[in-house]
């Protein structure tokens, strides 16, 4: 049996104080937060309704002994720096344990304006090697979500040389997307606001095309297997935490949570890796395993 | 303004000095896939056929492709014209090289969001001069950010996947068995067909107007894909 590394944190995103309050009772380390007044990579119905939640939210993380981050990983227009900036200084004051951003400029922005506070790197600005990692890292970044698209043999150097940055996971097996997100402008139910009772724009990149021939043709990505195998490497590596992602679907989220946290609890078990290879595909199989469900259900 | 002829790694290889007649300058690498790293053979042909020099485009790539790139332009330095620039890290690797540099595809799909007073600072740090566009609003966000404009006409960038669509894997050292080959793909959302090259998917242009103001023009050779 394979010896566990450490204890991986797990961070989730919520849109409201019910979901923060749920997730953090149910073994969450961290939630993070959006709020329309600072730009986020996400549709409005995945942002608080108000700044009073999240001071809420604050307030339990803390009481729990656990964290509450802010999320700005959107790129920024420049119009919206100051107010960002403002709304952002208040809920560093105000307790908030660090804000995820992707947009440099803002960071350079925050910083120069006075702003200490943790600094996550999103994702969505794609630190695919350790030279990247070294960018955002004299930048004032602590710590980066891997891009899920990162294979545990290129990850290695990255591990190698953080030079103290965290590096978040996505839980592979329930979230993966096979184009790089910042880059794809085909369709997506991101790409637009959720209206009740109407069907979500279908995935591109997830629908049937056509090949000249007549053929069905669809964009291939790694099966589960590859996913789980992918995900105890990088644990194994010396990851830090792993990433619940917000999303509009309250059941979809509390069902990825509770396989997240499963999994997870492999990962720390130091099981082999067949055995977690046997018992992650049994517990992915009823969750997701592309992008989220966007069909609007709140707590 | 000038011409530019885009070739792949391994039509670079082939290239003869009457491909490149009327031309300024050959441009080869690829600026979606870290595999496509262009030969010994390919850097001497083009070297040989486009009067010394040409220009090599870059992808985002991971630590260990990274490698590889960085020999080649250590080794190539001095038949290197421009080197066009996707990667974040590679940038701060190029700028030690006082190479010209271009602000690829992907990357000016990011300088064109970001506030342009960071964006300006950044390339000037960096010694980006230039920047690669496919679509008329990045050229606009390129002039704006003061850079010269190299076009690319008839297909836009619309995504890229590491998750090889050819060979269905992950490995970081692959057969090249897309080379030469572009999948033309309908569908019934985007209203217009996707083909895929390599590892990015593209979409045709819905103008053959070239942008006012550019400074140069990527010309793929006839019958070439997208990418």
């Amino acid at each position: 049996m394979k010896k566990a590394d450490k204890r991986m944190g797990l961070t989730v995103g919520v849109r409201n104080f019910r979901e923060a309050e749920y997730f953090l009772n149910r073994g969450a380390d961290e939630v993070y937060c959006g709020i329309p007044q600072v730009p986020n990579h996400g549709v409005k119905a995945e942002n608080f309704g108000s700044l009073e939640d999240i001071h809420r939210t604050i307030d339990i993380a803390h009481a729990l002994k656990k964290k509450a981050f802010l999320v700005a990983n959107d790129i920024f227009p420049h119009k919206d720096f100051p107010k960002a900036a403002k709304t952002a200084a208040a809920l560093v004051e105000r307790g908030i344990d660090g804000v995820i951003i992707r947009d440099m400029a803002i960071l350079d922005y925050f910083r120069k304006k006075g702003l200490k506070t943790h600094f996550t790197l999103s994702t969505l600005a794609l630190c695919f090697n350790s030279g990247s990692l070294g960018f955002f890292r004299d930048r004032g970044i602590s710590r980066v979500v891997l891009p899920q698209q990162v294979t545990p043999e290129e990850a290695k150097p990255l591990f190698r040389n953080r030079k103290g940055v965290e590096i978040e996971l996505f839980c592979l097996p329930l979230f993966y997307e096979t184009n790089l997100n910042p880059l794809c402008s085909m369709w997506c139910p991101c790409g637009q606001e959720i209206v009740p009772g109407k069907a979500p724009r279908p995935f591109t990149c997830q629908s049937d095309l056509y090949r000249p021939d007549g053929e069905i043709f669809r964009m291939p990505m790694p099966d589960t297997r590859w996913l789980l195998s992918t995900l105890y490497d990088l644990y194994h590596l010396g990851a830090d935490m792993m990433k619940v992602a917000r999303g509009p679907n309250i059941e979809e989220v509390i069902q990825v949570f509770n396989t997240t946290v499963y999994i997870t609890k492999l990962l720390e078990k130091g099981i082999s890796k067949e055995l977690f290879l046997h018992e992650g595909a049994r517990a992915a199989k009823q969750a997701q395993n592309y992008g989220k469900n966007y069909i609007f259900s709140a707590l | 303004m000038e011409k530019v002829l885009l070739l792949s790694p391994w039509q670079a290889e082939k290239a003869r000095p009457k491909a490149l007649a009327g031309f300024d300058a050959a441009m080869t690498g690829s600026e979606f896939c870290h595999n496509e790293l262009p030969s010994a053979e390919a850097a001497a042909a083009l070297a040989a056929a486009g009067g010394g020099k040409f220009i090599l485009s870059t992808p985002i790539m991971t630590d260990k492709a990274l490698g590889g790139w960085e020999r080649f332009v250590r080794k190539h330095r001095s038949l290197l014209a421009e080197v066009v620039v996707n990667d974040w890290g590679f940038a701060g690797f190029l700028r030690t090289q006082r190479l010209e540099l271009s602000a690829g595809r992907l990357m000016m799909r990011e300088l064109a969001l970001l506030a342009p007073g960071w964006v300006k600072d950044f390339l000037r740090r960096h010694g980006i001069a230039r920047g690669e566009a496919d679509r008329p609003d990045l050229a606009e966000a390129a002039k704006r950010l003061g850079l010269q404009v190299s076009w690319h006409g008839g297909y836009v960038f619309r995504a890229v996947t590491t998750y090889c669509p050819f060979e269905d894997h992950f490995k970081a050292a692959c057969s090249l068995s897309c080379a030469g080959r572009t999948l033309k793909l309908g569908n019934r959302q985007l209203g217009q067909d996707l083909f895929l090259a390599g590892n990015a998917y593209f979409s045709e242009q819905t103008t053959k107007k070239i942008p006012a103001r550019i400074y140069r023009q990527v010309i793929r050779p006839a019958g070439s894909g997208p990418a």
